[in-house]
Parts: C-alpha cells; structure tokens; sequence
C-alpha cells in the first residue's frame, strides 16, 4: 500500500471545544449589541438588521447558536475520523504488531487487490476495533450511530435523517473523547 | 482623591442613564396613536373603493408583547377584496431603526411598514438587501396589487 502523505493539521477536540466557547461567547455579545439598538433610532436601513423586532432578533440568534452547534458537531466528529485514519495508517506502515495492527495490515492487502483506496472507516476500521476490543463496543457503537449525523451533516441534510437521538456538541464530545482516550490507551 | 472622583463621576453616570430613560408609557401610547393615524390615512385613500362595495377594512383587535412594555393590545387592519384579504399587523415599536413595524401580508407577497420618524412611514422589502421606500396613497395601492398578484 503506497504510503499517503498525513498533513499534520488534524484539529484536537479541545481546540474545536474552546473555539466553540468562544463563538457562543461572540454570539451572545453581538446578540446584546442588537438588543442595545432596539432603543435607538438612528440606524440606517443599510444595517443588516434594520426593520427587526426583538422576536426576529432572537430567532436570528436562537437560528444561529443551533447552527453553530451542528457545525461543531461536525468538526468534532471529523476529527475523530481523522483520528482513527491517521492510527490506522500508521499502524499499517510502521507494521505494528498488535492484533489490530495485525488486523489493518490483512484489510489493507485483502483490499489492494481489488480496487485500490476502497477501505472504509466505518466497515473495515471501526468493525476491526469492535472485534479486537470487544469489551468496548459501545464506544465505537456510539460512533457508527453518530457518523449517520455527520453524514447527513456532510451532504447538504436534503433528507429526513433517521438518528436515535438528539446529538448535541456536548454528547457529540463525549463520544468523540471516549474514541481519542480509547486509541491514545491502546497505543 | 481620585478614587472620589471616579465615585462620583459613577454616580453622574448612573444619573445621566436615569434622565435618559424611556418613557415606556408614553412610547406605547405614541405608537398606537401612530398606527391609528396611518389607518386612518389608508382609510382615506380606500374609502372611495369602500362606498362602491369594491373591498372593505375591518379593525381587529391584538394582542402584542415586548421587552420593557409588557402585554397589549394594538388593532391588526384586514383589507377586504373579494375572496382576498390582506393583513396588516403591528408587530412592535422596539424595532432596530424604526419606532414601529407593521408587516403587511397578502396572500402572493409581504411588505414592511417602517416609522423611521413618528407619523413617517415607509415600505421597506428584503430583496435580499433592504430596499424603502415613501408609502403614499399611489405607492400604498401599488402595494395592495403586488401582495395579492405577486
């Protein structure tokens, strides 16, 4: 398997959880901000929320928090896909002699010689986690059942999703956190 | 010394915000006088439209809630044209830039009316910049057919 170049410039999740912080903290500001106006009269009607009630302020603003925590969702999740990548590549070309290493390098080979680069996170490297640490199932259970979120998330959310639960950035994190402890144990 | 000083220019502060209040009654009760003016004025402009039974107005009666007022009551004005009606609701008077909003709604489309200034009103659409303009008894009819044809 030809080597693939890591870039390096995977984000952690406490990166995406503090700028997360940060963003709610600047929403909840500029959210004040307006709300300062609504008393005030002289704004132009070049202002981008001119003509809002107090109503529309929130909604905007309630709109906006809701969006943000979609898309940190999102971020978190991509990160922990690129966090179990970046193991498994390394697991294959440093030919790492756990079982799941093992494990990776048979799905590697198995694969090149079908059609190349068609090995898939949830089938291939989730599946071998579960079967080598059985004991931690629900870990990566979790995280196939989040990955139908980000799926959704990734392409546009142009259908009803079937998601058991609500994700919020804060199950979301766990999840994510319980993936990154899990793989930083084992290796 | 200094620290009297900045005491008392807090104190100034907090008197100058107090002088600078708003009298939320008197705002409530300048903007329901407004709303009425402007029915009146629409009154004015439709009642020849009336008296040959072309399309009606009735008032009704709405409730409205907003931060530092409270609950009350303003009048939503329905124009009657055949099996059409268009609506115009107050929505407020904490309005960012304007001292009121009423939304003016059609079946095919929607307006706002904005009061830059008391008694001063103007059409306002997101297209999707916000574009205004005069409401005047010829631009208030033109309204009327663009929120009921599209």
């Amino acid at each position: 398997m030809a080597k693939v170049p890591l870039s390096g410039e995977e984000k952690s999740i406490e990166y995406i959880w503090s700028w997360f912080e940060d963003q709610k903290e600047a929403l909840r500001d500029f959210r004040n901000k307006l709300w300062g106006l609504i008393t005030t009269s002289n704004i132009k009607d070049d202002h981008n929320f001119f003509s809002f009630t107090t109503d529309d302020i929130n909604d905007y603003f309630n709109n906006s928090e809701e969006e943000l925590e979609h898309l940190v969702c999102f971020d978190l999740i991509s990160a922990t896909e690129a966090f179990l990548w970046v193991d498994f590549y390394q697991k294959v070309h440093r030919k790492d002699k756990s079982k799941l290493g093992k494990e990776f390098r048979i799905i590697t080979k198995k694969k090149s010689k079908k059609v190349k680069g068609n090995i898939s996170l949830e089938q291939d490297i989730i599946e071998s986690w579960k079967k080598i640490h059985y004991e931690k199932k629900d870990i990566f259970s979790n995280l196939l059942g989040i990955l139908n979120y980000r799926h959704w998330l990734a392409h546009g959310r142009y259908w009803k999703p079937k998601i058991g639960r609500q994700y919020t950035p804060e199950i979301t994190y766990d999840i994510a956190e319980n993936i990154f402890n899990l793989i930083d144990d084992r290796n | 010394m200094e620290q009297n000083d900045s005491f008392e220019v807090f104190l100034k502060k907090k008197k100058q915000q107090e002088n600078n209040k708003v009298d939320w009654d008197e705002r409530k009760s300048t903007w329901l006088k407004s709303i009425e003016d402007l029915y009146s004025k629409i009154n004015n402009w439709l009642s020849p439209f009336i008296k040959e039974s072309l399309l009606d107005i009735k008032e009704k009666d709405i409730e409205l809630n907003e931060e530092y007022i409270g609950n009350y009551k303003a009048k939503r004005l329905d124009i009657y044209l055949s099996n059409d009606i268009i609506s115009l609701t107050p929505r407020g008077t904490l309005i960012i830039g304007s001292y009121g909003r009423i939304d003016m709604r059609g079946p095919k489309g929607e307006y706002l009316l904005i009061e830059p200034d008391w008694n001063i009103w103007k059409f306002a659409k997101r297209t999707p910049k916000l574009v205004t303009w005069e409401i005047s008894e010829e631009s208030f009819k033109t309204a009327i057919q663009d929120v009921i044809n599209g």
